[in-house]
């Protein structure tokens, strides 16, 4: 019988190293892409000032690198320890973009960070410029890898299952590679870093306006981030729609469950800006909708209908009941292979294999379940409701709220007018941690919305987990707790003490400093 | 006068050379700790002993377990 507590911890571990890890990964792609931004106007002018920005905030940078590959390791693992008989069931699909990401990004990537640091007296401008485009680069690339991986447990494309090995096999990697839900996460994913380095560094800079030091440094990195923060705060409202739509596609469900729609909607469908949901009544009380939009973001018309909850519901049952065919004739065909009228009853109900399976959390042979289990596990395939409702709402709320602050940073840029607001260097301090949370709840929705499947409609996340004591994925996420407090600890000392000593305390700048420094 | 040039390089190699001796220790010392602390999670995470064996035929036990019993 499957252990439900190994499952739930070991989701739970997944979920703790998965957001902390995520609190590194978009600084390090936004800074990257700040940086090429910043070196690239100093090889274009010649003026060292932009040379000495490029190395102060990537002196930052650089801690914060090397903090996202230690926890992005120990992710890597967990697939083998705590999830194995999804690794095998497959890792002939999961793995290959993920060994992709270690040997090609990740070497990448690293290469460069270290001819980054060591080569800019050794390379020439334009030689050392490369190397951070190729930094920024390989950060890209290694999301892309692993967003490629992601995508397809959310829509997964190019694969078939194999009775002889029970697992997933690849039958086009192009079909992955080109999957449309990957493209749309990267080009938001990414857009959304660049979102989180542009506050970085607009942020820390106002906290030196608001000091009065670092002022030319601060005042030209205060520019930078105005002007593209604006441009990616935009683009990941309009990408942000792109994955709306292939999820009303691909992942009705998790649409239905964000805007904790129970009933169908009747084209054009309203998108619910307030409302309180009730999981256990299953409706929405003092709803507020706009009328046409969630017809427009799901299906891209104005004549088509959003499924809702209770109807998804009712095509799951159908799906689970073709599913209990699907698992009775594979049963047939692992014991006898040749037998012809088991593999035509297995291949007719093929694609609704892993809707049977959710019956074996209720029932250990799903050709036995009563309607009550059927009923249950269809259900079950409604994911947490007021969460994803609530966090989505969040997410976009704090993304307006970016919009609004980047466009106020790029007027008082244009105008030359940082120092005399100082209400907005505040605002611009304060805001630090909004685009964390942004990001991190975008995970939250990304992930949380895709349960209760590990592979949607292929392989239910409770059968994915390792046969291990719970006591010993207990034993790991204590360990984790204490590894990951003292990285966070580390990190939060070391940046806030460069942050603090700054440009002029570190020597990087006025240029007396900086020769001091160097003598 | 070859021996007045040579004296300020043998001044400059000097330090040098402590400076890599003295490098060298510490990146051995490190490699020994890192090596250590790795096989130290592999003992206590990884060995055979922590392994849990899944193959097509535990999977199979694994999804069709009502099957494999009438088997």
């Amino acid at each position: 019988m499957i252990d439900l507590a190994v499952v739930h911890l070991s989701r739970m571990q997944f979920a703790l190293t998965a957001l902390y890890h995520f609190l590194f990964v978009p600084l390090t792609l936004g800074l990257s892409m700040i940086l090429v931004i910043m070196e690239a106007v100093y090889v274009m002018t010649g003026r060292e000032i932009w040379k000495r920005m490029t190395q102060f905030w990537g002196m930052l940078f650089g801690i914060n690198f090397a903090m996202g590959v230690a926890t992005g390791i120990t992710m890597e693992f967990q697939f083998g320890t705590n999830w194995a008989y999804y690794s095998h069931y497959v890792g002939d699909v999961f793995g290959a973009p993920l060994a992709i990401e270690g040997l090609m990004a990740f070497f990448l990537e690293s290469t460069f960070v270290g001819l980054f640091f060591f080569g800019w007296e050794r390379l020439s401008k334009v030689g050392h410029l490369v190397v951070t485009a190729l930094v920024a680069l390989g950060s890209s690339l290694s999301a892309l890898w692993i967003l490629i991986a992601n995508a397809w447990m959310q829509h997964p494309v190019g694969a078939q299952f194999n009775v002889e090995t029970m697992r997933m096999e690849l039958t086009s990697f192009a079909q992955v590679l080109l999957n449309p839900v990957a493209q749309a996460k990267f080009v938001h994913t990414v857009a959304a870093g660049y979102v989180v380095g542009s506050v970085f560094v607009l942020s820390i800079s106002a906290w030196y306006l608001l000091r009065g030091r670092n002022v030319e440094l601060a005042r030209r990195s205060m520019a930078v981030a105005a002007g593209f923060g604006l441009a990616c705060s935009l683009s990941v409202v309009v990408l942000g729609d792109e994955s709306g739509y292939l999820a009303g596609e691909n992942q009705k469900m998790k649409v239905a469950a964000i805007e904790a729609e129970w009933h169908t909607e009747r084209a054009p469908a309203g998108f619910t800006v307030f409302g309180l949901p009730d999981d256990q009544a299953h409706v929405t009380r003092a709803e507020l909708k706009v009328p046409w939009l969630l017809g427009l973001i799901a299906t891209r018309s104005v004549n088509e209908p959003v499924l809702g909850i209770f109807d998804l519901v009712a095509r799951a049952r159908t799906r689970i009941s073709s599913g209990i065919e699907a698992q009775a004739a594979l049963g047939v065909l692992r014991a006898h292979p040749d037998d012809a009228a088991a593999r035509a009853l297995f291949e007719e109900h093929r694609a609704d294999l892993g809707y049977g399976l959710l019956l074996l959390r209720y029932v250990a042979d799903p050709a036995r379940a009563t309607p009550e289990q059927i009923e249950q596990a269809a259900w079950s395939t409604v994911p947490d409701v007021s969460v994803l409702f609530w966090c989505f709402r969040v997410m976009v709320g704090v993304g307006l709220t970016l919009i609004a602050l980047f466009a106020t940073a790029f007027y008082f840029s244009a105008r030359h007018r940082f120092e005399r607001h100082r209400w907005f260097l505040k605002a611009a301090f304060l805001s630090l941690p909004l685009p964390w949370i942004a990001a991190e709840l975008g995970w939250v929705v990304a992930e949380y919305g895709r349960q209760p499947w590990a592979i949607d409609g292929v392989l239910p996340t409770f059968l994915g987990a390792s046969p291990v004591p719970a006591s010993r994925v207990l034993l790991s996420i204590c360990g984790f707790a204490i590894f990951y407090s003292a990285l966070a600890a580390v990190d939060v000392y070391l940046l806030t003490r460069m942050i603090r000593r700054g440009p002029d305390g570190l020597g990087y700048w006025p240029p007396a400093a900086a020769t001091a420094a160097a003598h | 006068m070859r021996h007045k040039n040579h004296t300020p390089a043998s001044r400059a190699a000097a330090p040098s050379v402590r400076w890599r001796g003295a490098l060298r220790r510490h990146v051995a010392v490190l490699l020994l700790m890192k090596i250590a602390a790795l096989a130290l999670l592999w003992v206590l995470f990884f060995s055979p002993a922590h392994r849990a064996p899944v193959d097509g035929a535990a999977v199979s036990r694994h999804l069709l377990p009502a099957k494999e019993v009438l088997r």
